[in-house]
């Protein structure tokens, strides 16, 4: 039913083909329309600031008295960059183009996929396989053709953070909207060191955070004046795939957007503003957003600028140039900027084992020795509810016993209880196979258990299932659940 | 939840959020006040071994919705006060 790889790989490279004609086609039309309204607005209304058309479609955010007309005229000049078009980004992106924020920049190296679309808006099930950011560019100009685009289909990273910042737009604004935490801090720095606010957002679970950085520039604290230590690999903190609900990412996503309207609009020319910005003493807040199991706002007061901080503090150690040579901690933070780097921790031939040797050995073999299988299965309690291996083959013989002992209760103080075999009961001899949902968790259990089993009399095999249940998926059963 | 009326009335409110709460499994619980902001740490890693590496020495904290130091030797968290850890963004 669905199509072979090759076909996979040809549509997607159509539908990127398609993105990027469309892109330059958008381009065009924006050129062309420009100029239209330009020279429209020189021959008949030369006294109106906005294009006719802006007073009728931006009315409603017109009557705002904080906004009004130099509001306006401030959001149509404006430059936002949108750092990570993802949950955040997407509506985000969105409610700024809905606004009429001039030029939105966006960048994100990452392509669309199915199980981005429970919470990325600005995505579609047919533009699947493109480019996040032609994506995204395609439902602002769905949206609103007037605003222009301009997108990087990379990564931010040290090599091209300041360029972007700095070189190829002036921005007024940047969002972030990422999701790794070195991406964060590396933002956030750059940031500082070429003076742009950044609104910051992030979401996990039923949970939200929103802070305005450097605002004012050079005098609001940044992430590193919030977050001084940063989270290093291994950090449940910083790496944990803790699951999200789309409306909470959306939600923070959205204050982003109304926070970013707020900064631009004032810094229009203050005398023209109808209403008088109260002048009350700067302070520094983050929102916080729980949503489980009672729905919370929570504003919390930062403190200011950390005289120790390495990029805005007294003693500067974070310059352009530790950016830019990469000799900064970027490179240990959370294990680095983001790559799909699987762990290395057990040998693959003695102490592992690959999906189809294991379909094959377990329960496909017909072997005279009767052996007792257990697999233990490492993950969360929730993903172990959403599919699991088999314990029977496919006549329905009983061919394995499965356990499900997530990682943390992995107890082998003693014989692990957990183990559904009587302590003298190992012989039939007993193999003991480790799956988790990638194969990461699975080697260390299997470290752990190598280490603890040899006080016990066990002499069956111990090994992992390489890929984990993920590859089962892939490779043997093409029914099973992909999460 | 089984707190009684006299452990409620000596203890404060700890909220858990984000990564944090993936950690301790739960997003609030109350604890014994009063309680020096700097033994704080000590006390969740007591109860959930591992967090302070994991996920406390990276979070900030707030109390009554103020950040706070955990180093702040004056600053001790009295009965009634909400305490709020909050880890870096993440997602």
């Amino acid at each position: 039913m669905s199509p072979s790889p090759s076909r996979q790989e040809e549509i997607a490279s159509l539908r990127q083909r398609l993105a990027e004609l469309e892109q330059q086609e958008r381009e065009a039309q924006q050129a062309a329309t420009r100029e239209e309204i330009h020279d429209e607005s020189i021959e008949t209304k030369p006294t109106l600031p906005l294009p006719l058309a802006d007073y009728t479609r931006y009315s409603r955010q017109l009557l705002l008295p904080q906004i009004g007309l130099p509001g306006q005229i401030a959001l149509r000049n404006a430059k936002v960059l949108i750092v990570g078009l993802g949950g955040l980004g997407s509506p985000a992106t969105l409610y700024l183009a809905g606004a009429g924020v001039g030029t939105l920049g966006l960048i994100d190296g990452d392509t669309v996929e199915e199980s981005n679309l429970h919470r990325q808006i600005a995505h579609s099930e047919d533009r699947v396989g493109q480019y996040k950011v032609d994506s995204a560019a395609a439902a602002v100009a769905g949206l609103n053709s007037g605003v222009k685009v301009r997108v990087w289909r990379e990564h931010l990273n040290t090599g091209n953070v300041l360029r972007v910042l700095e070189k190829e737009e002036e921005w007024d604004l940047v969002l972030d909207c990422t999701d790794h935490p070195s991406v964060r801090y590396l933002l956030s720095d750059a940031a500082v060191l070429t003076g742009k606010t950044v609104v910051s957002a992030s979401a996990l679970r039923w949970d939200g955070q929103l802070t305005v950085l450097n605002d004012p520039v050079g005098e609001g604290p940044c992430y590193r004046c919030v977050w001084p230590n940063v989270p290093e690999k291994g950090s449940v903190v910083g790496c944990g795939e803790g699951g999200i609900l789309g409306p909470v990412v959306g939600v923070m996503g959205v204050l982003q957007a109304i926070e970013a309207i707020k900064v631009l609009v004032s810094r229009a020319p203050k005398k023209e503003v109808e209403e008088k910005t109260e002048s009350t003493k700067r302070e520094y807040r983050m929102t916080l957003l729980s949503s489980y199991p009672t729905l919370q706002f929570r504003s919390v007061r930062l403190l200011g600028k950390r005289k120790t901080c390495p990029v805005c503090g007294e003693n500067k150690t974070i310059t352009r140039e530790t950016i830019e040579t990469g000799s900064d901690e970027y490179i240990q933070a959370c294990g680095g900027l983001p790559s799909e780097e699987g762990l290395e921790l057990l040998d693959p031939v003695t102490e592992r084992i690959d999906v189809l040797t294991f379909k094959d050995k377990v329960y496909d073999s017909e072997s005279f020795v009767k052996r007792r299988v257990v697999v233990v299965d490492t993950r969360p309690k929730v993903e172990y509810g959403i599919c699991k291996l088999p314990t029977t083959n496919q006549y329905e013989e009983e061919k394995a016993e499965m356990v499900n002992v997530p990682m943390e209760e992995l107890d082998f103080k003693g014989r692990p209880s957990w183990l559904p075999v009587p302590e003298d009961q190992w012989a039939p001899k007993t193999d003991v196979y480790f799956v988790c949902k990638q194969g990461n968790d699975s080697q260390i259990a299997v470290k752990k258990f190598k280490e603890a089993s040899k006080d016990w009399d066990f002499d069956g095999e111990v090994r992992d299932i390489i890929g984990g249940i993920r590859a089962w998926g892939r490779e043997v059963d093409d029914k099973f659940p992909i999460y | 939840m089984a707190d009684t009326t006299s452990a409620e009335s000596e203890s404060f409110k700890i909220l858990y959020f984000a990564g944090v709460a993936s950690f301790t499994g739960t997003n609030e619980e109350s604890l014994p006040a009063p309680l020096p902001i700097t033994e704080l740490f000590a006390t969740l890693e007591k109860k959930y071994a591992g967090i302070r590496e994991k996920a406390l020495n990276t979070a900030m904290v707030t109390v009554n919705l103020d950040y706070v130091d955990i180093e702040d030797k004056t600053l001790v968290i009295q009965k009634g006060d909400e305490v709020a850890i909050i880890p870096p963004g993440m997602g």
